[in-house]
């Protein structure tokens, strides 16, 4: 039983004004309970729009959205609570904060649900140990961090109400290879820890090769291809024609067995890449 | 929500379209004077009609120019009760202590349709004239005032960027609207004192982003060398049509309609 999933799914854009726009197209998919998911696609091919509708903050034009295989535009639906069920935190997530202190901006999510507040220390050092920040930020200024640590606070206020299905939108957009990998550290950890699904959007095929399980790849308002990462980066060719690229990693393999080396060339990890050169470099040092 | 498009340029190849930009921005005034002037019933059946045929030659369509007024439709319908109820005169109804005279009728009915017309007319200027040539419009039209110091060209190029900002952050509002949603928030509370908690998460990050795209938009315009005392030349120079005569002379012709007939 799928946790997450849509059934032919269109939306569009300013219906009845001259910028009509159809940003999706019979969009069907699903995510599992646990899965670490990765979208992936050109700007402009639906990633935000799809990822909108996952909590009811769109609509679909025609189609539908199912959470634990309810429809959530049925009627009585709770929208709401749909909403910290799917958490989404969207990119540059850090432009939607608004307290003085790192502590009250977590909590605000914890306050819409009507938590008591009892529970709010407890739950809140959990969520900012979770994105690997210390208890001393919680009576900073979220506007005097670093560009890596208010993402990671903006990330908590997501998490701390631990939602069942994590939605991110270009969660590393616009940092440095170091706040890069803090976050996603804090991605796996979530994951783990709370047993929670998780969607990533990214361009980057680097990101989402080393960490997801399973990938889309949309193009143009639709999904062109799905499966593993290894199964995605196999097909180069399709994956060029939607803009996109393999991981650098794959495609330096992929010379090096053009230049007539024999090795794996169906490699997208850092760690695994590693391992198949230091075959090659130990198997020939074998063979003088 | 999603489809906020006031202050928007919807290109189009007509007539309207074509006008000298002078020529739109002084008419809108001429427009928002004869609608003040405007005091007959059948003289604002007149005007809509008038309005509608330029709807029409203009090729905009009906849901635009309906967008473009339904975010003051309930500030007109708070000004308009008001004027219902306290508008002193010949009673023709009551409903307990509230007393309706024909006098408040007359009164909220003319203000609803003045506001109207004057927010529809002024977006149809900024749905047929593109920013550039509102710029190089105003910009020739303030020129006389150069003469006693005005800095024209940096008022204009500060109309322009508000102008250009409008839908900009209306989108704004509506991405922070959707992410605190997101984290749960709900924008339907009844309470007044909850509706004005519900705007604080928006508002710091709006007036927050408004600064940031500020201080961007002055680097990208120093990188540019932007400089006011620097004469610059245009790309496309201004020239009046026929079309602009003929246009001023139906508006004059509108104006001087409505003024003669108040004392009839
Ligand atoms: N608020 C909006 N109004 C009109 N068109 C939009 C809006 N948001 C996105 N679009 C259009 O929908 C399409 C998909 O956009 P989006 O979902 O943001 O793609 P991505 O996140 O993959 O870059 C694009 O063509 C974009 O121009
Ligand atoms: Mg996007």
């Amino acid at each position: 039983m799928a946790l997450l999933r849509t059934e032919n799914v269109d939306y569009v854009y300013g219906a009845g004004t001259p910028f009509v726009q159809t940003a999706l197209a019979q969009i069907s998919f699903s995510l599992e309970k646990n899965e670490f998911a990765g979208m992936v696609g050109a700007t402009g091919s639906g990633k935000s729009t799809l990822i909108k509708l996952l909590n009811g903050l769109l609509r679909p034009k025609n189609g539908r959205v199912f959470f634990q295989e309810q429809d959530i535009w049925k009627k009585g639906y709770d929208l709401q609570a749909l909403r910290f069920s799917v958490g989404l935190s969207f990119q540059y997530p850090e432009h939607q904060i608004f307290s003085d202190t790192v502590r009250e901006d977590i909590a605000y999510g914890l306050k819409n649900q009507g938590i008591s507040e009892d529970l709010w220390d407890e739950k809140i050092r959990e969520a900012i140990e979770i994105v690997g920040l210390d208890e001393s930020y919680l009576s900073k200024s979220p506007f005097r961090l670093s560009g890596g640590e208010i993402r990671r606070v903006a990330l908590a206020g997501t998490m701390v109400v631990k939602p069942q299905v994590l939605v991110l939108d270009e969660p590393t957009a616009g940092l440095d290879p170091i706040g890069r990998k803090m976050v996603y550290h804090a991605l796996k950890r979530f994951q783990k820890e709370s047993e929670s699904t998780i969607l990533v959007v990214s361009h980057s095929m680097d990101d989402v090769a080393e960490y997801a399980d399973s990938l889309i790849v949309m193009d143009h308002g639709k999904i062109v291809d799905k499966g593993t990462p290894a199964q995605i980066f196999a097909n180069t060719a399709n994956l060029e024609k939607t803009g996109l690229a393999v991981p650098e990693v794959t495609r330096l393999l992929k010379k090096i067995k053009t230049a007539g080396f024999s090795v794996q060339d169906t490699i997208y990890t850092m760690e695994d890449a590693k391992n198949e050169l230091l075959k090659l470099l130990k198997g020939e040092v074998k063979d003088e | 929500m999603n489809d906020v498009i006031i202050g928007q340029y919807i290109p189009e190849n007509s007539r309207i379209h074509r006008l000298d930009p002078r020529t739109k921005i002084l008419l809108t005034f001429v427009w928002i004077l004869t609608i003040i002037l405007t005091n007959k019933l059948l003289n604002f059946g007149l005007i809509i009609l008038f309005l509608l045929l330029i709807i029409q030659l203009a090729k905009i369509p009906g849901k635009s120019v309906w967008n473009s007024v339904r975010p003051i439709l309930p500030i007109i319908l708070f000004t308009s009760f008001f004027n219902l109820i306290y508008t002193k005169g010949s009673v023709i109804g009551s409903f307990y202590f509230l007393e309706v005279t024909q006098e408040g009728i007359r009164i909220s009915v003319f203000l609803t349709l003045r506001i109207l017309l004057i927010v529809t007319g002024c977006s149809l200027l900024t749905f047929t004239t593109s920013l550039t040539a509102i710029t190089d419009g105003l910009e020739s039209l303030l020129s006389p005032l150069k003469k006693w110091g005005v800095k024209v060209n940096d008022i204009s190029m500060m109309i322009t960027i508000a102008i250009r900002f409008i839908p900009v952050l209306s989108e704004e509002i509506n991405k922070i609207k959707e992410a605190q949603m997101a984290r749960g928030a709900s924008f339907e509370s009844k309470k007044f004192l909850g509706k004005i908690r519900g705007i604080l998460p928006i508002l710091v990050p709006l007036i927050y982003s408004a600064f940031r795209r500020a201080y961007e938009l002055t680097t990208a315009i120093e990188c540019r060398c932007y400089n006011h005392e620097i004469e610059r030349t245009k790309m496309n120079r201004l020239g009046y049509q026929k079309g602009d005569i003929g246009a001023f002379g139906i508006f004059i012709f509108l104006f001087v309609g409505i003024v003669v007939s108040r004392f009839i």
